[in-house]
């Protein structure tokens, strides 16, 4: 019982040091994701289901467990990672992260029209909603309003407000 | 009470008005200025509440989203907007973790943080200090909590609004009760004025003793029937003084002055004789046989005589002389200022001639005669006493020697 006790106190320190362990992008970038959300309106929401964040590939790692289970739009977060286009259509958000620039411009124009937003770090992929990226020291997004529209997904004027650039 | 009573005793009327005016002035002001600006300090308290309330909404409202992002350069924005709100001291985004995301100063000058460490907490918070109102207000982005943003502002203009709003309030409290008070004085005066008339009227009577002084007022209130009332009893006064002057001084019979009267006039006519060194006779008239007329005819036949024979003697005098009824049958004359000895004897002879002629009264012939005594002062007397024993004594040689006639004193006479 007492080595049960103290196993415990040892796997909360652990997880406590883990979680400090966490890259500050990665906690930057988790809760740029989750403003993100926080700032779109989607058509049709189920209050019911699950509000599906998917990561393409890779995930965030420690920083984006911090999200799983959290509320957003009255609905249940879960972090989900996902390989294919068939598997991302369940999702209401994809995040491409850089390492996956080419797969990851493939599955964009698959899933072209579906109310899913998405969200990438490579400038050059153009049908994504929402562009993260390094603007000297901190970190920066761009919209893309273009798809917004295509997509009848709708986004915060406050969002826009915050963004590096808005592409109309 | 008592003593408030007791210096009030000794204070004038018009004292006494204006001061219970005042007081009642003060006293109907004393609430107005407390309601008033009290008042207004609840709802100047409220407004400037209510502005800083509102700048932490508009603020809170826009630096959500830049909260979330961690923005400082859109949370500087949104806090920049604050420039210019009067009495904002400083301003502070706070993310949900603690950390300050951006601080911004009223005065660029002025940089040091009041605050040291932040809790922030999902409830709006409100603290009211002496000098200062501190605002917390949490910030939400669509349900999800941000951070907090903190507002400190002075109460320097509510303060200098109050100062001004009271010295107003008390200006205007203290204009109203110098024009209430000038009003009052006026006021008071209509009542005073008439009342310090009437003191003055009533010295002066009690001065002069003269009940005939005339006291008029329009005045239809209680001092003007004080006034009417005053005069209406001067006047009864004057008239119970003119019964009581007739009563004492003239004869109820004849209706000329009695020897009451005499006496004060001799006095004073030897007293003009000795200042002005002039002559002074008198004249001491007693009827011959008009105890007889009384025995026979009775005394309302007597009176009538006695009322004849004044008419006769007054008819004979001069304008200046004076004739007195000194007893029962016995008149005087007193004859004054530089008169000679001569017309002092025709007086006395046309007075008996006068006397001597007899009359009919009621059906009855009356015939009576007269004795006349005469002295002069200072030639005879030196003295009213004198004058008076040496007139009578003259008198009574007249009567001795066979009546009708007058006789001037003579030093012999002296018995």
């Amino acid at each position: 019982m007492k080595f049960l006790q103290n196993f415990l106190i040892f796997m909360i320190f652990l997880c406590n040091s883990l979680s400090a362990d966490a890259l500050p992008e990665y906690t930057l970038k988790a809760a740029y994701l989750y403003n993100f959300a926080l700032l779109t309106d989607w058509p049709n929401m189920n209050k019911a289901d699950d509000f599906n964040l998917c990561f393409f590939r890779e995930d965030l790692g420690i920083a984006s467990n911090a999200l799983q289970n959290k509320v957003l739009h009255n609905q249940k977060l879960k972090v989900l990672t996902i390989t294919t286009s068939e598997e991302a259509k369940d999702c209401q958000m994809l995040f491409i992260p850089k390492s996956e620039d080419k797969r990851g411009e493939n599955i964009i124009q698959k899933l072209a029209g579906f109310p899913i937003l998405l969200v990438t770090e490579n400038s050059t992929i153009s049908d994504a909603h929402i562009m993260i990226a390094r603007d000297s020291h901190k970190l920066a997004f761009d919209v893309n309003l273009h798809t917004f529209k295509n997509t009848d997904l709708n986004v915060s004027s406050r969002l826009l407000k915050l963004a590096r650039r808005v592409e109309p | 009470m008592i003593l408030f009573k007791n210096i009030m005793s000794h204070w004038s009327i018009q004292k006494k008005i204006i001061y219970s005016n005042i007081i009642g002035i003060v006293f109907a002001f004393i609430p107005v200025v407390v309601i008033l600006v009290s008042y207004e300090y609840y709802v100047l308290q409220h407004a400037v509440l209510d502005e800083v309330r509102v700048q932490a909404d508009i603020v809170g409202e826009s630096s959500a989203a830049a909260m979330a992002f961690h923005d400082e350069e859109s949370a500087l924005e949104t806090l920049s907007s604050l420039h210019g709100a009067q009495d904002l001291i400083e301003a502070h985004l706070i993310l949900n973790d603690g950390t300050i995301l951006k601080s911004y100063f009223a005065d660029k000058k002025y940089h040091k943080k009041s605050f040291e460490s932040f809790s922030v907490s999902k409830f709006p918070k409100e603290h009211l200090t002496m000098t200062t109102i501190i605002i917390e207000k949490p910030i939400f982005l669509r349900s999800e909590f941000v951070g907090s943003l903190i507002l400190k502002s002075s109460l320097n203009s509510f303060y200098t609004h109050m100062v001004w709003y009271a010295f107003i309030v008390l200006t205007t409290a203290l204009i109203g009760y110098l024009l209430a008070r000038s009003v009052a004085t006026r006021i008071s005066k209509t009542i005073t004025d008439p009342l310090l008339d009437l003191m003055t009227v009533t010295q002066k009577v009690t001065d002069e003793k003269n009940y005939t002084t005339w006291i008029t007022t329009d005045s239809r209130d209680e001092v003007g029937n004080l006034s009417r009332a005053f005069g209406e009893m001067m006047s009864q006064i004057h008239k119970r003084d003119l019964t009581m002057q007739q009563l004492a001084y003239y004869d109820r019979v004849t209706g000329i002055p009695n020897r009451h009267y005499f006496e004060e006039r001799i006095e004073q006519a030897v007293g003009n004789a000795l200042r002005y060194g002039t002559l002074c006779y008198l004249m001491i008239i007693d009827l011959d046989d008009f105890k007889i007329v009384n025995d026979k005819l009775g005394h309302h036949i007597g009176d009538l005589v006695l009322r004849h024979i004044s008419e006769s003697i007054t008819l004979s005098m001069r304008d200046n002389d004076s004739i007195f009824r000194i007893g029962g049958d016995e008149f005087a004359v007193i004859i004054e200022a530089g008169t000679e000895f001569e017309s002092a004897s025709r007086i006395a002879q046309k007075i008996i001639q006068a006397i001597s002629i007899p009359i009919t009264l009621e059906g009855h012939l009356v015939k009576v005669g007269a004795s006349i005594g005469i002295s002069c002062f200072p030639l005879n007397a030196h003295d009213v006493t004198t004058l008076m024993n040496t007139a009578d004594s003259a008198m009574y040689i007249a009567k001795k020697d066979g009546k009708n006639i007058f006789k001037i004193y003579e030093q012999n006479f002296d018995f």
